[in-house]
């Protein structure tokens, strides 16, 4: 498992992270948002060791980490970060190599990948040669080549079409099943609701967010809506709701304490047909923006 | 294909130089250079060793016999190259004259009488004659005239002509700025400082190129940077190393086979000397190179912060061959300049055996500070992508 540590660092007299303190567990899938300048990309590269923190730790599996331990993650910088110049195969081979593996055994692996991944018969192209979208296959590859034990991509599905988006999520998931904890930043709000397992959102280089993605953020205070066609003012009357919004056929309340939910509910059954009830659940990008703000 | 782990520093260096020797600019780069050495040591070849045949009408075997030894003489003067001297016998000066003006031959000497009826020679030429076969020619004259005299005035030549004897003796090896030496001069030191300039600055594009697609992250991530630097350095040097080692060879072969320098054991060890210069002047600015490229975060940023690299070789290169003696000698001793101007001095001649060891200390010295400050800067602005570093800044901040 790796683990931040109350992590702070300056640039020059700039504060950019501070008590940043969060787990990517194995097996999870961990997004990681936040607005741009937030603080994502360093607390990342302080993750892989290419920089360093000012205070605070990383750990692996427990122990404070070590360059050792972060040589045998997978990493993908933000933008593209593979030599467009290079074929494909000897550019997949020199990643494999510079990772440890031997000639043959990473030209072995890479052969395995472009094959999994679509792209075998285009090896010897050059990687400017091919579309974004295969050209960050090719760049996962490289951050998988040499079987990571942690996965760390920065901005992975930035600027793909849904296809590759869809071919991107299958990778990853299917890495995070195999036991290796992922991290992972992005813009894209609704796929990180849907992909990952865990959250974490930095605001300003704090952590605002940490937890299971679908956990409800308003939990302690939760908002039902109440659809009818009769009128609802007699409602107000329940003891312990705090009403949130009204229209005509429709009330927004929350409940004091779990329960109360229901009295309204029988009440309104009571009164006549009810045509909806339901808890509101906030979606991340509305939770982005109201913690953004 | 290898079955074992490589170390990464040999993976960086292979990578480095497959891409290198596939590049298009740089076997280009390459061709020319080899073009002008070989282009070089013709035109050596053309102005130095162009042997001409010269022919003289005369009308009698006193003539002929001047002719002859005029030839001798030549031969003794400019034995690498000598002139030949070849005679056409006519029956009469009118005929010995028309051939002259109609072009047969170049010149005619013909036996004249003086005022005073003293026998002459006068050498006749159509618009010009050679100066050295006027010179030879004259010198003949002037001692077959001089031995007849003294013959019939009773005198003995050998007295005569005693302290009469110029003794020629050199204070040092150094040769004269001929023609010759200044082309050699400017062959070698275009040959050693393009290959500076080229693989130079190869590495601080190579540096600046895995910024700017951000590859660097990626192998910093997977090893150390001091691993990427030594192996881009590496391929750089054994590239740059190849070649000039290779071109010295072709080029001294080439002097070897027109066989227009009467001393090539001085260029063969002036060779050796650039060689030298060049291992060691290669380290520093390699170094500063890199760290040039590791400020700058696109090839544009480059272009502007390499150009004080780019006067200072140019500089060294033009100091070469054409600075005065003294401020020659000046850089012979300076770092940077001295990988050029040493060799250059040592092509001249008359170089002290300590010199250029001294020299070579003074690269060393400066190459190992350069080398420390510009590994630092390079450790501490790697990792900056997102802006240029400013000299200033990247010594001030610590490694990030």
């Amino acid at each position: 498992m790796l683990e931040y540590h109350e992590v702070t660092r300056f640039y020059g007299e700039r504060r950019v992270l501070e008590n940043v303190s969060f787990s990517v567990r194995p097996g999870c899938l961990t997004g990681f948002v936040g607005a741009n300048g937030a603080g994502k990309t360093t607390t990342m590269r302080i993750g892989m060791g290419l920089l360093s923190a000012d205070d605070g730790y990383v750990s692996w599996d427990g122990a404070p980490i070590t360059r050792a331990h972060q040589r045998t993650f997978g990493y993908m910088p933000e933008e593209r970060g593979l030599y467009p110049k290079q074929t494909i195969a000897t550019q997949l081979r020199f990643f494999g190599e510079i990772h440890g593996l031997s000639g043959k055994e990473a030209v072995l692996r890479a052969d395995r990948f472009l094959d999994a991944f679509g792209l075998i018969g285009r090896k010897d192209e050059l990687l400017e040669s091919l579309s974004l979208g295969n050209q960050q296959r090719v760049q996962i590859i490289a951050a998988l080549i040499h079987g990571p034990t942690c996965l760390i991509l920065d901005e992975p599905f930035s600027g793909l079409d849904p296809l590759a988006v869809d071919f991107m999520s299958t990778v990853l998931r299917e890495k995070a099943q195999e036991g290796v904890p992922v991290l992972f930043s992005s813009h894209q709000l609704e796929l990180v609701e849907r992909l990952c397992d865990e959250l974490v959102m930095l605001v300003d280089g704090s952590i605002r967010v940490n937890g299971v993605t679908n956990a409800d953020s308003d939990a302690d205070m939760p908002t039902y809506r109440l659809e009818m066609g009769e009128d609802m003012s007699s409602l107000k009357a329940v003891r312990g709701i705090t009403i949130l919004g009204q229209g005509p056929g429709w009330v927004e309340f929350s409940p004091a304490e779990p329960g109360v939910e229901q009295e309204v509910l029988l009440r309104a059954v009571s009164l006549g047909a009810v045509t909806s009830f339901s808890r509101v659940h906030t979606s991340l990008t509305e939770r982005f923006l109201a913690t953004n703000k | 294909m290898t079955t074992t782990q490589r170390p990464a520093w040999v993976v960086v260096l292979l990578r480095e130089m497959g891409m290198k020797v596939r590049e298009k600019t740089f076997r280009i780069g390459i061709a020319s250079t080899l073009i002008l050495v070989v282009l070089g040591i013709a035109a050596l070849s053309f102005f130095s060793n162009k042997t001409e045949n010269h022919s003289i009408a005369v009308i009698d075997d006193a003539g002929t016999s001047v002719v002859h030894q005029s030839g001798d003489l030549l031969r003794t003067l400019k034995p690498d190259s000598p002139d030949e001297v070849s005679v056409v016998r006519v029956d009469a000066a009118a005929v010995a004259l028309d051939k002259v003006s109609d072009g047969t031959t170049d010149a005619a000497l013909i036996p004249v009488m003086d005022n005073t009826g003293a026998a002459l020679w006068k050498l006749v030429g159509n618009g010009s004659i050679n100066p050295d076969l006027e010179q030879a020619v004259a010198a003949v004259v002037q001692q077959t005239a001089t031995s007849a005299n003294a013959a019939r005035l009773g005198v003995n030549l050998e007295e005569l002509g005693r302290g009469a004897e110029l003794q020629r003796q050199l204070l040092s090896e150094k040769q004269g700025n001929d023609g010759s030496l200044f082309v050699l001069k400017f062959v070698f030191s275009f040959m050693f400082v393009s290959a500076l300039m080229t693989y130079g600055l190869a590495i601080a594009q190579s540096v600046v190129e895995e910024k700017e697609s951000r590859v660097v992250e990626i192998l910093a991530a997977a090893t150390s940077v001091k691993y990427l630097l030594v192996g881009k350095i590496g391929a750089n040097f054994i590239l740059g190393f190849l070649q000039v080692t290779a071109l010295t060879t072709i080029a001294l072969t080439g002097l070897a086979f027109v066989n227009v320098i009467p001393d090539l054991g001085r260029v063969a060890a002036a060779s050796g000397w650039f060689i030298f210069f060049f291992v060691l002047g290669f380290f520093a600015v390699s170094c500063i190179w890199s760290a040039l490229g590791s400020m700058a975060t696109r090839s544009e940023d480059l272009a502007s912060s390499a150009i004080p690299m780019q006067i200072l070789l140019f500089g060294a290169y033009f100091l070469s061959f054409t600075a005065p003696e003294e401020i020659l000698r000046v850089a012979s001793f300076v770092p940077v300049f001295s990988s050029i101007a040493m060799p250059t001095r040592i092509l001249d001649g008359g170089v002290e055996w300590w010199e250029p060891w001294a020299a070579a200390s003074g690269v060393v010295v400066v190459g190992i500070l350069a080398i420390r400050l510009s590994t630092n800067i390079y450790l501490r602005t790697l990792m900056r992508t997102n802006r240029r570093t400013s000299l200033k800044e990247a010594l001030r901040n610590g490694p990030s």
